[in-house]
């Protein structure tokens, strides 16, 4: 399964240095994102991707081990950025 | 030509007209219209605002009247009723009451019908161009500090309603008098001498309250929209040494987001207007018990080159 930006989505942000201030198209709410998961939406915006290539393209970005840790990491992420409604699952 | 002030009219002149059709006049970019037969409020309105300019014509953002309810109650236990465009919003209030709520109706007025600017519950000041917001809970000493910085250089913008341009995020004045209340308006008193005051009024809802006349030079440049520079959290601790910590401007968005009066209901337009606004500043949590230190951390930070210079 793959995930991208829920559509509508144009990620307005303010961004700091740990963590971002986002504004959510879809629901109108405002969320502080740790810089990680800024990372997560940004490679989504380049285009949809499954865990595996999230995973990958944070390991190289952040200097990451890609392990079963960082699987962890980005699977939570997905849930909760889904959750907020920022993105959602699509066909591969 | 200026425009005629209120304090140009004749004090029969002035009393007729809250009588009868009413005083227009500007405060900031509104214009009001009071309407009261009531003696005391026309004696502070007189003291507080003949530095407000007359509005020609006969109309009104907001057409204000305060009146007393009729009925029996009115002649043991006397009343005083606010009426803003035809409707009365609030519970009537004892009648010597009548003043503080024609100040707190005014604000209520702008804060329920002002949308086509964000508004931020903050009192904001400007100096050298650039502005400094201060958000605050009640009981954080935000009046007090705003009253004491417009006696030593910095002109108010507002002590209650920080109004952000959409367009292009700076900052519209309101200049009214500063609401105080309990023990900062003793202190005021002392603290700025010269000062016009308003007669304290006590048992309200926020205990003792009393009004400080507005500087002069601050409406008279009402029309002068500011740069924000600056966005300071105070916060008065009896006896605390003076703290100025900066706030990243992630974490002062999200604050101040959660002191305005209309963020959630303009969207988009909300968001960006506040990070115009925060983008501009730079940011920081103040505490302190002594005015005298906070008004030098003040005139420090005012001397000192933004760090947004250069910045697009």
């Amino acid at each position: 399964m793959k995930w991208k930006l829920r559509d509508g989505q144009s990620l307005r942000m303010l961004a700091g240095q740990d963590e971002s201030v986002v504004y959510n198209d879809h629901s109108g709410d405002t969320h502080l994102l740790s810089a990680i998961a800024i990372a997560f939406l940004q490679h989504l915006r380049k285009s949809p991707d499954n865990l595996a290539g999230i995973c990958a393209a944070l390991a190289n970005d952040w200097e990451f081990e890609s392990d079963d840790e960082l699987q962890q990491l980005v699977m939570s992420l997905a849930d909760e950025l889904d959750g907020l409604g920022l993105i959602e699952p699509c066909l591969p | 030509m200026p425009a005629l002030t209120i304090s140009a009219l004749p004090a029969a002149e002035l009393r007729r007209r809250l009588k009868s059709d009413g005083v227009y006049f500007r405060t900031g970019v509104f214009t009001a219209c009071l309407k009261t037969r009531l003696e005391h409020v026309a004696s502070s309105f007189a003291l507080l605002y003949g530095d407000y300019a007359l509005a020609d014509g006969a109309y009104a953002d907001f057409h204000v009247a305060l009146t007393t309810p009729r009925g029996l109650r009115r002649w043991f236990r006397p009343q005083v009723d606010f009426i803003a465009d035809g409707a009365s919003p609030f519970a009537a209030l004892p009648r010597d009451q009548a003043f503080p709520m024609f100040e707190w109706g005014l604000n209520w007025c702008v804060s329920s019908n002002a949308h086509h600017y964000l508004m931020i519950h903050a009192a904001v000041i400007e100096r050298n161009g650039r502005a400094a917001i201060l958000p605050a809970p009640p009981g954080s000493g935000k009046s007090t500090l705003c009253a004491a910085l417009i006696h030593n250089g910095w002109r108010l913008l507002s002590d209650e309603l920080t109004l952000v341009r959409r367009s292009d995020s700076r900052l519209i004045p309101l200049p009214r008098p500063v609401s105080l209340k309990n023990a900062s308006i003793p202190l005021m008193q002392a603290y700025a001498p010269g000062a016009v005051f308003s007669p304290s009024v006590s048992d309200t809802v926020k205990g003792t309250v009393a009004q400080m006349k507005a500087p002069a030079d601050s409406v008279a440049r009402a029309g002068e929209a500011a740069l924000p520079g600056w966005i300071i959290f105070p916060r008065y601790e009896a006896g605390a040494p003076l703290t100025l910590t900066p706030v990243p401007r992630t974490r002062a968005f999200m604050r101040v987001a959660d002191n305005a009066f209309n963020y959630a209901q303009l969207g988009v337009e909300g968001f960006n207007a506040l990070a115009g606004v925060v983008g501009a500043s730079d940011c920081y949590d103040l505490h302190y018990s002594s005015l005298d230190e906070a008004i030098a951390a003040f005139e420090q930070l005012s001397s000192q080159p933004s760090s947004q210079a250069g910045n697009p």
